[in-house]
């Protein structure tokens, strides 16, 4: 699957409602799609998937022709797994009969769906009736029926919307671990800021019928792991310890990070002791000039480019900030990240092949 | 009282043989109905419907006229069974079932309706092509539409009188059934035989409705 793509060019007009949307994205990790609701995300998720053969232009997965050119292969034909926002089990069915629909119809073998109860810790769940689950099961089921069909592309429109916060993390955790397992590319559809940083690895934005910019998420911070306090893990980065809440992690292994721009803050002088939650000595490499951005408002931001001793990272900034505190290359800087600046990365990440 | 008994079973045998073919061919209509974008839709679905409408006598007559030996329908019948397709059990059953149609088909509708986009779009994301669709996720989930259009096309087919007087006429064993017997008695001024067989069909006919509505309501707080 590693260097494939999707390539889709399409329109899909209903009603008042129309989506333009033009893309081609790598066919691995995770690729959020954000944007207003309305936007027209779930419709573009329907598009690929061929449940709207109104739909008019291309789709293309590697060498496939989806749909174009008079060609359109029906939903059953595409090698796709949907999860949908609102779970839709078969009431009729336990959840074995859920997990193995799809899984007998595409004919996988028997590991795959081993793999995928295993990865969900679904096997307490196997004789259950669907009604009897609390929603962060149902999800699970749901996210499980659609994996065990082996799919080529996983489409994963708003999973935890119906959740509460605790399940919503629980399953953010178990999702990102099946999909790392199973190694299969996923789109996901969120407007959950927090959601698309721990799990995405880019960003697809779309405002108003219309897909806009590609956007890849800066590559995570590195930070080792030292110790363990209560929910928190003690980490380090440039030799700096902080404690970070977050699920537990081995000693001596590194965990990334991803830095959230919202929560960070660069002084030209040192803020000496803080309330940050870690404040980093660095430099100023370079500044330079971001696209326009559609998905943070139209406010004209510039990248940042930030160094110290062991790590570096791109901050987006509003140019008045910038040249209001007299930011420039070469100049020193302390960066400060408040209690949400720093956030786990789930999984997914585009990580070097396992041997 | 033979004649009695007569009446009886042939109307049972009617109605059963009715219900089996109606629940045949109201399943691909239904289903059509719930699927299709034809713009032939609300015709069908009218001409479908059009029996609850009609007097049975305007229904039983252009039957009549149709089942004729000398209409292209009766021909055939005649030349390949050697008997009229009127005044006969098998002209009385096709009657039967285009009198009932709509008690078979709009509860498959609703119920194929009740399935919903939803899932039906789910199962094809799996993998579930049209057929496999119909048969894993939408028949079963409709048991509840399928004992209801039973129910309901047995219990009319048995009450019925206009239709299978016109079609069938009133010949003892072949197409006699309780309604008409029920006629005879009365004709006759045997009011014994005629309260017997109509309070008969009075407490079946509740019974029915009743485990209907019982269905329904079962279905609801589900």
């Amino acid at each position: 699957m590693a260097g494939g793509i999707l390539s889709f060019d399409i329109t899909l007009t209903r009603g008042d409602f129309r989506l333009t949307a033009c893309a081609e994205l790598p066919l691995s990790g995770v690729t959020a799609i954000k944007g207003p609701s309305g936007a027209g995300k779930t419709s573009l998720l329907r598009v690929i998937a061929g449940l709207e053969p109104e739909a008019r232009g291309q789709v293309r997965l590697q060498d496939t022709l989806w749909q174009g050119a008079g060609r359109f292969v029906p939903p059953q034909k595409r090698r796709i797994g949907y999860v949908f926002q609102n779970t839709r089990l078969f009431p009729h069915l336990s959840v074995a009969g859920n997990l193995a629909y799809g899984w007998q119809r595409r004919g996988r073998p028997a590991e795959v769906l081993e793999r995928v109860i295993g990865a969900l810790d679904l096997e307490p769940l196997l004789g259950r009736r669907i009604e009897g689950l609390s929603g962060g099961e149902q999800q699970r089921v749901a996210i499980g029926r659609a994996l065990a069909s082996d799919p080529q592309l996983l489409l994963l429109d708003e999973p935890l919307s119906g959740l509460d916060s605790s399940q919503r993390g629980e399953v953010l955790g178990y999702l990102s671990h099946a999909l790392r397992q199973a190694r299969v590319p996923a789109l996901y559809v969120s407007h959950f800021e927090r959601e698309i940083n721990r799990i995405a690895n880019r960003v697809l934005c779309i405002a108003g019928g219309r897909s806009l910019a590609l956007h890849r998420l800066p590559a995570p911070l590195p930070a080792r792991v030292i110790g363990r306090t209560g929910s928190s893990m003690q980490l380090m980065i440039a030799g700096q310890s902080f404690a970070l809440p977050m699920p537990p992690a081995a000693v001596g292994n590194e965990v990334a990070l991803r830095v959230l721009a919202q929560d960070v803050m660069v002084s030209c002088s040192d803020p000496g002791v803080s309330s940050a939650l870690l404040v980093l000595p660095g430099r100023v490499k370079a500044i330079l000039s971001l696209p326009s951005d559609a998905c943070a408002g139209g406010r004209k931001d510039l990248q940042v480019a930030l160094a110290g001793a062991g790590w570096a990272f791109d901050l987006p900034l509003a140019e008045s900030v910038i040249r209001r505190i007299g930011l420039d290359a070469g100049r020193a800087v302390w960066v400060s990240f408040g209690p949400d600046g720093l956030l786990p990365v789930a999984g997914a990440l585009d990580s070097p092949p396992a041997g | 009282m033979s004649d009695t008994w007569g009446a009886i079973v042939l109307s049972l045998q009617l109605a059963a043989a009715s219900t089996v073919l109606l629940l045949i061919f109201a399943t691909p209509l239904a289903w059509w109905l719930t699927t299709t974008k034809s713009r032939l839709r609300p015709l069908v679905e009218a001409v479908t419907a059009l029996p609850l409408v009609l007097p049975p006598t305007v229904l039983g007559f252009y039957l009549l006229v149709l089942m004729a030996p000398d209409t292209p329908l009766g021909g055939l019948w005649l030349r390949l069974t050697g008997s009229t397709l009127a005044f006969s059990f098998a002209g009385l059953l096709v009657a039967s079932v285009i009198y009932s149609l709509p008690f078979a088909v709009q509860p498959l509708q609703g119920a194929f309706q009740n399935v919903g986009r939803g899932l039906t779009d789910a199962a094809a994301t799996l993998g579930a092509g049209r057929w496999d669709m119909f048969r894993s996720l939408i028949a079963p989930l409709s048991r509840r539409g399928y004992l209801i259009a039973a129910v309901m096309s047995f219990a009319h087919t048995l009450g019925e009188f206009g239709v299978v007087l016109m079609v069938g006429g009133n010949i003892p064993g072949q197409t006699r059934v309780i309604s008409i017997e029920i006629f005879n008695a009365v004709e006759t001024l045997d009011y014994t035989t005629a309260h017997r067989l109509s309070a008969g069909l009075l407490v079946f006919s509740f019974a029915v409705l009743a485990v209907v509505y019982v269905i329904n309501r079962q279905g609801r707080t589900e």
